[in-house]
């Protein structure tokens, strides 16, 4: 192993990969010049020296560097296999920034403040699109949403056993104490303010929010979060958690935590090919499954909520209602 | 071609030192020169299930240290010329080792030997790293419990995060009467989550406590249902293929599972 001494290139080297803790994860910012192999190579070692991604997302600050969507999709997989981390957005930050190494608070307002005047991608959508950053920036680490009146322990019910009863806005267990009126009432409606239909489409339901693509099972201890929509193409074992500000849809067996709207969005989906999950959160309800042997599954299902309790109804393709 | 297979588990106490032991005994009886790396420092258990504790005077860690020859340190098994220990130091820590050693002994290793086999530590920290170190391929220990299971998933993910190629698996301690009444996980249960090739079925077995007292891996003897089981994963091991037990006289599920499980992946 080629060990290289972080001191022999300090604050100034521009061939540096640097890293900051933020309170969305870690924020790399890549030298301006130099070879991407070995750029790649840096981000991965300055990420482990950083001691790994706490808020499971990164945000790169490409500093002027042309990122095409192959390096983009490179950077985005190294993160993610290698380190259970999204590669959250990518910024455009000034050349010459030259920061503190770590988040202090000062330095962190600073950072917001500025990226009013950045230019901010899409992951997913590799740099065709571009968009004004809205809304928070990023999924906020350690979320677990803020519900007034209610504390995280106020578990409203949702186990398959129940749906009916659930649906039918009585659960067997009954909603948990205190989530009453704390819990966001859900429009049945669709699209909410972020799903913006396209001119020209009216009637279709499009969303435009960027989608991260997961081509692989997510096995315990691997963790996933993403300022937008996941799909996952596989399995997110027990152990395994997603957690998303929009929809998060698996394309085979959830068996993990998934927390759909996690910024507080009271209309986000999980969706599942086979819904066994040990526990799902949307915006700021959480459900648990019901305690002793769980009832299989067999076909695709839905988890949202529906006045304010989270239900699990069978997937229906939108427009056959 | 020469092949290094560290046996690992995550959860501690699940059969891997077992495994290493009756794995190697086997490949050994079937004509294959192999060395048994003991990387559980601070925590020997191989020699003793080997039974050659009384041999032991270099170890894994005077190796790497430079205070004796690789050679100096391998003990020869007592029933097969073709099969030596390299012991782990039971007075270091794992701390006393580096991947890139491992990765280097290893190397050394498999230039003599047909299979070097490590057996792992519990845990997924520095032990583990370097049991994985200079290792071409795993083998999964798991028992039929959720803990085991959600273990060696953890385990999966940090091998495919180091790019090593997919695992095989080896379920340990299954009580076929506890699978049907529906009180343990079945096989099938456990390659759903897993997802991974099933090398072998080991049923739970009191001559595998008997032998490993005795310091005789149940292989060798031609009694023990475990010691079947073994030697057919070795004979998998070598590449044949040889249907799995039927460890369950009454339905034979076992039987079907290797089909099933052929069609699925
Ligand atoms: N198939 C089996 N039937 C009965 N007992 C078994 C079987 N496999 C293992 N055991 C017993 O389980 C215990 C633990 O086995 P072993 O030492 O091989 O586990 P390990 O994974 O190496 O543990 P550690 O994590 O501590 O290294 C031993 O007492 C062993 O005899
Ligand atoms: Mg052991």
């Amino acid at each position: 192993m080629a060990r290289r001494d972080p001191d022999d290139r300090g604050p100034a080297d521009p061939g540096a990969v640097r890293v900051m803790a933020t309170r969305s994860g870690l924020r790399v910012r890549l030298p301006r010049a130099g070879d991407v192999e070995r750029v790649l190579e840096d981000l991965s070692r300055a990420v482990v020296e950083a001691g790994g991604v706490r808020g499971g997302a990164v945000t790169v600050d490409a500093a002027g560097r042309a990122l095409d969507a192959a390096v983009l999709r490179r950077m985005e997989t190294l993160l993610l296999e290698h380190h259970g981390a999204a590669l959250l957005q990518v910024v455009e930050g000034q050349a010459d920034d030259g920061g503190p190494e770590t988040g202090s608070p000062g330095s962190r307002a600073r950072g917001r403040s500025r990226q009013g005047h950045r230019r901010v991608r899409g992951v997913a959508a590799h740099g065709e699109r571009e968009q004004a950053p809205e809304g928070p920036a990023a999924v906020p680490a350690g979320a677990v949403p803020q519900r007034s009146g209610a504390s995280g322990e106020d578990v409203a019910a949702a186990g398959r056993a129940e749906a009916a009863d659930v649906a039918s806005g009585r659960g067997a267990e009954g909603p948990a104490p205190g989530a009453d009126g704390a819990v966001p009432v859900l429009a049945r409606a669709r699209p909410g303010p972020a799903r913006a239909a396209a001119d020209g489409m009216q009637g279709l339901r499009v969303d435009m929010t960027p989608t991260l693509l997961v081509r692989r099972t997510l096995r315990s201890g691997q963790r996933v979060r993403f300022n937008g929509n996941v799909v996952v193409l596989g399995d997110v074992n027990p152990g395994a958690e997603i957690i998303a500000s929009g929809d998060i849809v698996v394309m085979g067996t959830l068996r993990g935590v998934a927390h759909a709207g996690a910024t507080g969005s009271a209309e986000a989906i999980v969706a599942a090919f086979r819904l066994q999950p040990v526990q799902l959160r949307v915006g700021a309800v959480i459900g648990r499954a019901p305690d002793g042997h769980p009832a299989r599954a067999d076909a695709p299902e839905v988890a949202r909520l529906r006045d304010g309790a989270l239900v699990i109804e069978r997937f229906l393709p939108q427009g056959s209602e | 071609m020469s092949e290094v297979i560290v046996i690992t588990s995550g959860k501690g106490g699940v059969g891997k030192t077992t495994t290493s032991a009756n794995l190697g005994a086997a490949l050994a009886s079937l004509g294959k020169s192999v060395v048994l790396i003991d990387a559980d420092i601070g925590l020997r258990n191989l020699d003793v299930v080997m039974g050659l504790e009384n041999r032991i005077v270099y170890h894994l860690v005077d190796v790497v240290e430079g205070y004796c020859r690789l050679n100096q340190a391998l003990i020869k098994d007592k029933r097969f010329d073709n099969l030596c220990l390299l012991p782990a130091a039971q007075t270091k820590d794992k701390t006393a080792v580096t991947p890139d050693q491992m990765r280097q002994l290893c190397k050394e290793l498999k230039a003599e030997f047909d299979f070097v086999l490590v057996d792992s530590p519990a845990g997924i920290e520095q032990g583990f790293k370097n049991a994985i170190a200079g290792a071409d391929t795993a083998i999964i220990v798991a028992t039929p419990e959720v803990s085991s299971v959600r273990d060696a998933d953890r385990i999966i993910g940090l091998l495919e995060a180091e790019s090593m190629p997919p695992p095989r698996l080896i379920c340990n301690r299954i009580r076929p009467a506890m699978v049907r009444r529906g009180d343990m996980l079945g096989i099938s249960d456990i390659l759903d989550i897993l997802a991974i090739e099933l090398l072998g079925v080991v049923p739970d077995d009191e001559s595998i406590v008997v032998s490993t007292n005795r310091g005789e891996p149940a292989a060798l003897s031609q009694g023990s249902r475990a010691g079947v089981a073994f030697r057919n994963i070795a004979r998998r091991v070598l590449g044949e293929d040889v249907p799995f037990m039927n460890l369950d006289e009454t339905n034979g599920f076992l039987g079907r599972l290797k089909r099933m499980f052929g069609s699925t992946r």
